[in-house]
């Protein structure tokens, strides 16, 4: 993949744009199973993510992130020390995403930590693989959301 | 792995290492160091950490003119904190994970050699935030390396050979080390890095010759542990009392609470006190943890020799926001209403600048250093507790509660990177964050080795706060620490992330995350001189003399905790700010890679 420099703003909305291109086709193949997020999401304005909320379910699959943050970002868009989830999201199917989440691996960036014993994570897994797939897929915004099932 | 030197050269590094007076204890060993100003032998230069020098060949009138004399890559792609060490004619430059040490000849800037630990990669994950690493220390003939698997390493400093090693704590229970440690009489200080682990903090005293123990002084838990005397610790003037810590928590949460100790340390050979902080107890959920969880977030002044607590401050009682105690506290003596006060000056993560008197730890002037800083309105003087503000309370407003537009952020006004004091203008310079944040805390298990962290966090500039329409994420400020007020504040765009450096030419140094070493006038704060490194410089600005001549040294090598908020961009870069919004991410200036810049006149 081409690594962009462009604004860094104008990239996610672009990428955001693509992802959500990309959503309505997948969703529209024949037999496709839904996305996991699928259900959790609600946007008052369909395209204006700021106004999107989310369920407890999702929330807590945001909340999961918050171990991965330090690492990958506080938005999961990368830092100077892990690669951007955003896009790894992108690249890698659940199968990839449970065996490196679980078991950790050492790559050319560096070191990623395995979660498999940590129940702040493996509890909620199902939640942060959907909750990084909607960020992934651009039909969520980065940061907290609201909930629209308080 | 020791690589070996072609033998001449390190003849010759021996040679003017020799010409060095040999002294009787390491306190005059390196104190006759520090006080000779060609050297920079530890981390603030003298153990005042005042980092300033009276070198004044480069100066306010010639800093222009400024220019590289040479570069040195180490090799390491990783955030790169702390700065180069000279003593006579031999550098010494420390690298992020693996902790590489290089002895660097300054005649020919070859490698007189190089000692780079095997560390077992798996300590990488169980560091919070990057591998960095803060500095090496020196004393009688030893460089002292601080390992991030919490290995305690003396080296000899004429051939890079291990005279011995100790363990400091288990990186498999989440402890690691960052801070550089100091030498003091006969021993080696050095701390313990791992409050997001649940990692319980303490000082650590080594005897310099054989690595044994000499004591060890926890932050929390029971009294004999933490070497605090009920009756002659002190905090605010008043004895502790029994319990002090055990009685702030509940149950055995001070087990795992945090407190951890990886900031900079200072000491005062009069008094014989060693100071430094204590981190953030964990979680980061305060609700769990009701209490003042003493004595995490504050100030110890302990004897050198003993460990014994003399007295404590604690900054931040019950954290809410993640404000670690850690960061340096300058010794100066500065005048108060007409009195010359030995104090300790601290700018906490908290926002607030401390000065306090350090023998006693009287409370002498306690004020925001950020404007910005809401999340307690003052300090109240007569209980030293900060006024909390209902509206920015994590624990008030709850669990699952997302308090919104706290300033500052969990990145403190300031972090690690020290300050600087000079004693011809009588201030105080400052490298400082101005970045705010929401927080949400939430309930999490702990698991042994795992991270602890139980919130969720985002950060934006503190102008989405004030209303004042800026967008700078820092500042580089001048402090006056008697009346605490700040006397001139130079926005940047990003935090300002690297150790200043004050010199006799009454000029300041500090660098910026997107590389740039500047040089500011240091009674105006005018740019004389900028020079854009080859990435971002979270590293310490130290200088030296060679041969005569004043060189002025920086580790540009982007990466830290500032890195991790800021590398992608902060996210809001969309909303509230209006036309100034777009700005830009950090990876648009700078790329990761460890380079020591060296700079001198024409
Ligand atoms: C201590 C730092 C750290 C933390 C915390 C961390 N990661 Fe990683 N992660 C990394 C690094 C470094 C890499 C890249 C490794 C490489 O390829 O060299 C990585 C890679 C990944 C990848 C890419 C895998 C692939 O096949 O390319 C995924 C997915 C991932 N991490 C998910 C997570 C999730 C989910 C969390 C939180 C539960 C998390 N990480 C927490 C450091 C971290």
């Amino acid at each position: 993949m081409i690594q962009k420099f462009g604004v860094t703003v104008a990239g996610l909305v672009a990428g955001a744009m693509i992802g959500a291109g990309n959503l309505v086709v997948t969703a529209a193949a024949e037999g496709a199973e839904p996305p996991p997020y699928e259900g959790h999401i609600q946007c008052e304005t369909e395209g204006d993510l700021s106004t999107c909320q989310i369920d407890l379910w999702l929330t807590r699959g945001y909340r999961a992130f918050s171990q991965c943050q330090v690492c990958h970002g506080l938005t999961g868009d990368g830092s100077t020390i892990g690669p951007s989830l955003v896009r790894k999201l992108r690249e890698i199917d659940l199968d990839r995403f449970m065996e490196v989440v679980v078991n950790g691996y050492e790559g050319q960036i560096g070191v990623m930590p395995g979660w498999g014993t940590n129940p702040n994570v493996m509890n909620y897994i199902d939640q942060l693989y959907a909750y990084l797939l909607a960020r992934a897929d651009g039909v969520l915004p980065a940061g907290r959301l609201k909930r629209y099932d308080r | 792995m020791i690589t070996r030197i072609p033998s001449l050269i390190a003849a010759i590094a021996m040679g003017l290492l020799v010409a060095v007076p040999v002294s009787v204890s390491a306190n005059d060993d390196v104190k006759a160091l520090s006080a000779d100003v060609n050297n920079w032998a530890m981390w603030g230069r003298t153990y005042d950490g005042a980092r300033y020098s009276p070198l004044s060949e480069i100066n306010a009138g010639n800093v222009g003119s400024l220019q590289v004399a040479w570069t040195f890559s180490t090799g390491v792609l990783r955030g790169h904190e702390g700065g180069p060490m000279v003593i006579g004619d031999t550098m010494f430059v420390h690298t992020p994970f693996p902790n590489k040490v290089f002895s660097i000849n300054l005649a020919d800037q070859t490698i007189n050699w190089a000692y780079v630990p095997v560390q077992d990669p798996s300590v990488i994950p169980v560091m919070c935030c990057d591998t960095v690493y803060r500095g090496l220390a020196y004393a009688e003939g030893k460089i002292f390396l601080q390992q991030a698997d919490t290995t305690l390493v003396a080296l000899d400093a004429n051939s890079g050979e291990v005279i011995w090693s100790v363990v400091n704590g288990d990186p498999s229970a989440g402890s690691t080390n960052t801070n550089a440690p100091i030498v003091v009489n006969d021993k080696v200080y050095t701390g313990i890095s791992g409050g997001e682990f649940g990692v319980r903090g303490f000082l650590a005293a080594y005897n310099i010759n054989d690595g044994s123990l000499v004591w060890k002084g926890y932050s929390t838990g029971p009294d004999d542990e933490m070497l605090i005397d009920p009756e002659n610790t002190t905090h605010m003037l008043e004895p502790v009392g029994p319990n002090s810590s055990l009685d702030s928590w509940e149950g055995d949460q001070w087990k795992i609470g945090g407190g951890t100790t990886w900031g900079w340390f200072t000491y005062d050979p009069d008094l014989n006190l060693i100071y430094y902080g204590t981190g953030n107890p964990s979680t980061w959920n305060p609700v769990v943890r009701p209490g003042d969880n003493k004595w995490s977030m504050t100030i110890f002044a302990r004897d050198a020799d003993t460990g014994m607590a003399r007295w404590v401050y604690q900054m931040t009682p019950h954290d809410e926001w993640d404000y670690d105690g850690v960061n340096e506290g300058i010794l100066a003596d500065i005048e108060i209403d007409g009195v010359t006060r030995k104090v300790i000056v601290h700018f906490d993560r908290n926002g607030f600048g401390y000065t306090l008197d350090r023998a006693t730890g009287e409370l002498l002037v306690a004020e925001k250093y950020d404007p910005a800083t809401n999340w307690a309105t003052h300090v109240d003087m007569e209980t030293g507790r900060p006024q909390v503000v209902a509206e920015y309370s994590t624990d008030q407003q709850g669990e699952d509660v997302n308090t919104q537009n706290i300033c500052p952020a969990a990145l403190g006004s300031k972090d690690q990177q020290p300050a600087a004091f000079s004693p011809r203008t009588g201030l105080f310079y400052v490298p400082t964050n101005h970045v705010c944040m929401d927080y949400e805390p939430f309930r999490v298990e702990y698991v042994s080795g795992q991270p602890y962290v139980g919130a969720t966090l985002s950060m934006f500039p503190a102008g989405r706060v004030t209303g004042d329409g800026t967008d700078n994420l820092g500042n580089f400020i001048a402090w006056d620490a008697a009346k605490g007020e700040i006397v001139w504040s130079v926005p940047e765009q990003f935090s300002v992330w690297s150790g200043a450096l004050a010199t006799g030419g009454d000029i300041v140094f500090y660098g910026t995350l997107d590389g740039r070493l500047k040089a500011v006038d240091a009674n105006s704060g005018a740019e004389l001189y900028s020079f854009k490194t080859p990435s971002g410089i979270i590293g310490n600005v130290n200088t030296w003399t060679f041969e005569g001549k004043q060189y002025v040294g920086v580790l540009s090598g982007v990466g830290g905790w500032a890195g991790i908020g800021m590398a992608a961009g902060l996210e809001g870069d969309t909303d509230g700010l209006g036309a100034v919004g777009a700005y830009r991410g950090l990876n648009q200036h700078t790329q990761l890679g460890g380079v020591l810049t060296v700079f001198a006149l024409p």
